[in-house]
């Protein structure tokens, strides 16, 4: 019965927006189906019809299948050019356009060749022939089709989150990002219920179809009736689910228009820092102002937040210099703090309209851990320190850490050596793979709460390979100008937080499961910084 | 009036001939029937004069009109058409089925019901039991009683058969044939009709037509066939039945 208190508890905790995720999500694989539905018939009406036309035609919607989910995400947000639901929905429609276009080529050529030529010769002009006799035909192999896209669409939908486009891949999203399996499950659970959902729906429109138009009885009749209409109930729900929330979907859409409103949309990257900084910038700003403001959080990379704020659909998000200097800039690599905050600084306001506040003491840069044990073992205390021994010892790195030019290349570069073996490790199994002796050194983030939870030592990097990571706050210049005073409400944070701190807060919320809102509360009201009047909750 | 001169039909873009130099009159209000074996070319004059095909060369014209003048649509509904094996829509109902040709061109759901019952009641289907069944739940004798009140549901002015009853049992054959005799006294129209076989032929046509291997070998009325056969197949054709006859005499 445990197990049924914390599920009960888990989902009392996050109902109400498990209610608007799946809004979200029922939105985001209804919208995108029917588009396919509208786009892919016509083509596949055309593939059977015309021979010429179907090997090409399915072999472009067969090799739009065969891109990667993400990557395709990816590419339609830099064609698109927008965050949100857009992209997502053209995304999940070109997936589901292979087997809606495939079944309604096969159900038409499946169809006798007696039973056209019967059409014909009844004097049916092509497009009754369509309307009264092959498509009623084929509709059976056509709506097989449609269950697998929409079901298959439903999967791939918990993608759509890495973009901003809501959904239940909202939870999955930040269940990894905080490592917390109750959110993971939260958002997994529930999308494959909804898969089953939508199949069976389906299939029962399948069977009502089928059945409607055999149906002698009254009962029967009616029972097909209902089975027909399933699908569109599940979209009903979806659609009240989502309209009955604000600030799902629809916003996300609407973006940049909402500007006018005394609203401010605070972003924030799918990992715990970035929570929980976001977080305590929304709510100082919750009890120092009377703004409105909304949260963004978990978009799925660097390139992606910054884009939402570069088109004005975020106002503002926390960014570390280094990121800045090296993601979004594309500059070459530098390593005083002060000149990399100036250079980005400037570079910020002049190409894009973005200011940066002051920074807080938080250095996230990249470091190289090792357990306390070994460093007191080896004496081993600064980054050349290993530099004898390196090629005996086993690494564990991120792929990113590996790949970036800021990150193991740059170690290679200033300090001349390079490690016996290199393994690509995700970042929550890198810890413990370092705690239990499975590799000798890894990357690590300098505020990450793992180091100290798995009493891990820090190398002082004393060559100065890593660039720093000073996080800010990032705001649009407009907004600033609307609301001056937003730096002197930001400030007292860049006095209270350094690294130590920060490690601390993080552990809180990746190792204690704390979620980033109590935690940053807590901080705050532990500094006293909540006093004036809070509004909110 | 259907005339048919000097028409030929390939499929191949001349290689080879499913159809060659074909002339041939039927005269309003009689029933033509083309016999002949199967790749005789007999189905594909049908096909000719509905305009589901074209001819490769040659002249059809219909009521002294070319054919081609006609709006193909419209010609092929002011011909009942009666097809050969599955012609009739397994999605729809008997009545539906029927009624194909009114709903095409726009005719009101009620009328259409009601035409359909009239036409299963003249085809001697009782229109109660059968008008919401579907093609699969009836006998392939009832299934083409349905084709031929669909083929007659527009009331046209000519009607087409293709072996319509080729797939059924001698008895039910048999009873269709009288059935089809006793139309042709009732609504006294242009039949055209496809059959392989020669007793069919003889029973129901008021002239015949001999077709082998894309010729027409011979037309004439019974008498004519009998008493005058011009070629080696003629004569063959209506020989078989007298051979298998005696064969069976032999038996007994």
């Amino acid at each position: 019965m445990n197990l049924f208190n914390h599920i009960a508890a888990v989902v009392e905790q996050h109902g109400a927006e498990l209610w608007l995720r799946t809004g979200e999500h029922i939105m985001l694989t209804g919208v995108s189906t029917v588009a396919a539905i509208v786009i892919g018939i016509p083509l596949g009406i055309f593939a059977a019809k015309r021979d010429w036309a179907e090997r090409p035609l399915l072999a472009t919607v067969g090799i739009l299948q065969t891109v990667p989910s993400l990557a395709m995400l990816a590419l339609l947000l830099t064609m698109i050019g927008r965050i949100g639901a857009l992209p997502a929905i053209i995304t999940l429609s070109l997936y589901a356009l292979l087997p809606i276009v495939r079944n309604t080529a096969t159900g038409l050529r499946g169809i006798a060749p007696q039973i056209s030529e019967a059409a014909r010769g009844v004097g049916m002009t092509p497009a009754q022939q369509l309307s009264l006799v092959d498509m009623p035909l084929a509709l059976p192999v056509i709506v097989a089709g449609v269950r697998t896209a929409a079901v298959v669409g439903v999967g791939i939908a918990t993608l759509s989150a890495f973009i901003g486009a809501g959904g239940l891949g909202q939870f999955i999203n930040r269940g990894l990002a905080l490592s917390n399996t109750d959110l993971i499950l939260l958002g997994a659970v529930p999308s494959a219920l909804l898969a089953l959902a939508v199949d069976g729906s389906i299939a029962a429109f399948q069977w009502g179809v089928e059945t409607r138009r055999r149906a002698r009885e009254q009962s029967t009749i009616w029972a097909a009736r209902v089975a027909t209409a399933l699908p569109a109930l599940i979209l009903i729900v979806g659609a009240i689910a989502y309209v009955s929330t604000s600030g799902g979907l629809f916003a996300a859409m609407q973006g940049s228009s909402r500007e006018g409103q005394a609203t401010l949309r605070i972003g924030a990257k799918n990992f715990s820092e970035s929570e929980i900084l976001g977080e305590m910038i929304a709510q100082l700003i919750e009890a120092k102002t009377d703004l409105r403001v909304e949260r963004r959080f978990g978009f799925g990379g660097t390139m992606i937040v910054h884009g939402a704020l570069e088109r004005g659909q975020i106002d503002l998000y926390v960014e570390y210099t280094g990121t800045a200097l090296t993601t979004i800039l594309d500059a070459k690599t530098m390593t005083d703090p002060n000149h990399v905050f100036e250079y980005v600084l400037d570079a910020y306001a002049k190409r894009f309209h973005l200011i940066w506040l002051k920074p807080f003491k938080i250095n996230n840069t990249y470091a190289l851990a090792v357990t306390a044990e070994n460093a007191r073992a080896h004496k081993w205390t600064t980054i050349s320190d290993l530099v004898t021994e390196a090629a005996g010892l086993r690494a564990g790195f991120t792929p990113e850490y590996s790949q970036r030019p800021d990150g193991y290349p740059a170690l290679r570069n200033t300090y001349g050596f390079a490690f016996g073996q290199v393994f690509d490790l995700d970042a929550a199994l890198m810890y413990q793979a370092v705690a239990r002796d499975e590799v000798d050194v890894v990357s690590a983030y300098a505020t990450d709460g793992r180091i100290d939870a798995y009493n891990l030592y820090l190398l002082k990097d004393d060559r100065h390979a890593f660039p720093p990571y000073f996080a800010a706050p990032v705001v649009r210049e407009a907004v600033l100008k609307a609301h001056p005073e937003l730096p002197e409400i930001l400030a007292p944070l860049s006095d209270l937080l350094d690294d130590k701190t920060m490690r601390a807060l993080n552990w809180q919320v990746d190792g204690e499961k704390t979620s980033p809102r109590a935690v940053a509360r807590a901080f705050l009201q532990s500094k006293d910084l909540l006093a004036a009047a809070s509004k909110s909750e | 009036m259907i005339v048919l001169d000097n028409v030929s039909k390939s499929f191949d873009g001349g290689q080879s001939y499913a159809l060659r130099n074909v002339s041939l009159t039927i005269e309003e209000g009689e029933t033509f029937v083309l016999v002949g074996t199967s790749g005789s070319g007999k189905t594909t004059i049908l096909r000719l004069i509905n305009r589901l095909i074209e001819p490769t060369s040659g002249r059809i014209t219909l009521d002294g009109r070319d054919l081609s003048d006609y709006e193909a649509i419209a010609l092929r509904r002011n011909m009942g058409y009666v097809f050969q094996g599955i012609g009739l829509f397994p999605h729809m109902t008997v009545g539906q089925n029927v009624a194909i040709g009114l709903r095409l061109t726009g005719i009101s759901a009620v009328r259409r019901d009601a035409r359909a019952r009239e036409l299963l009641e003249l085809v001697e289907l009782e229109p109660e039991a059968y008008v919401n069944r579907f093609p699969a739940e009836l006998s392939g004798g009832q299934q083409q009683r349905v084709a031929v009140a669909r083929a007659l549901a527009t009331d046209p002015d000519y009607l087409l058969m293709d072996e319509p009853f080729g797939a059924l049992d001698v008895l039910t054959r048999e009873s269709l044939q009288k059935e089809v005799l006793r139309l042709k006294e009732k609504i006294r129209k242009t039949i055209v009709f496809v059959t392989h076989d020669i007793v069919e032929a003889f029973l129901l046509g008021d002239r015949v037509g001999v077709c082998d291997q894309g010729r027409l070998d011979q037309v004439g009325t019974k008498r004519e066939l009998v008493e005058h056969p011009q070629t080696d197949f003629v004569r063959e054709l209506l020989a078989r039945p007298i051979e298998q006859l005696e064969a069976f005499r032999e038996l007994r």
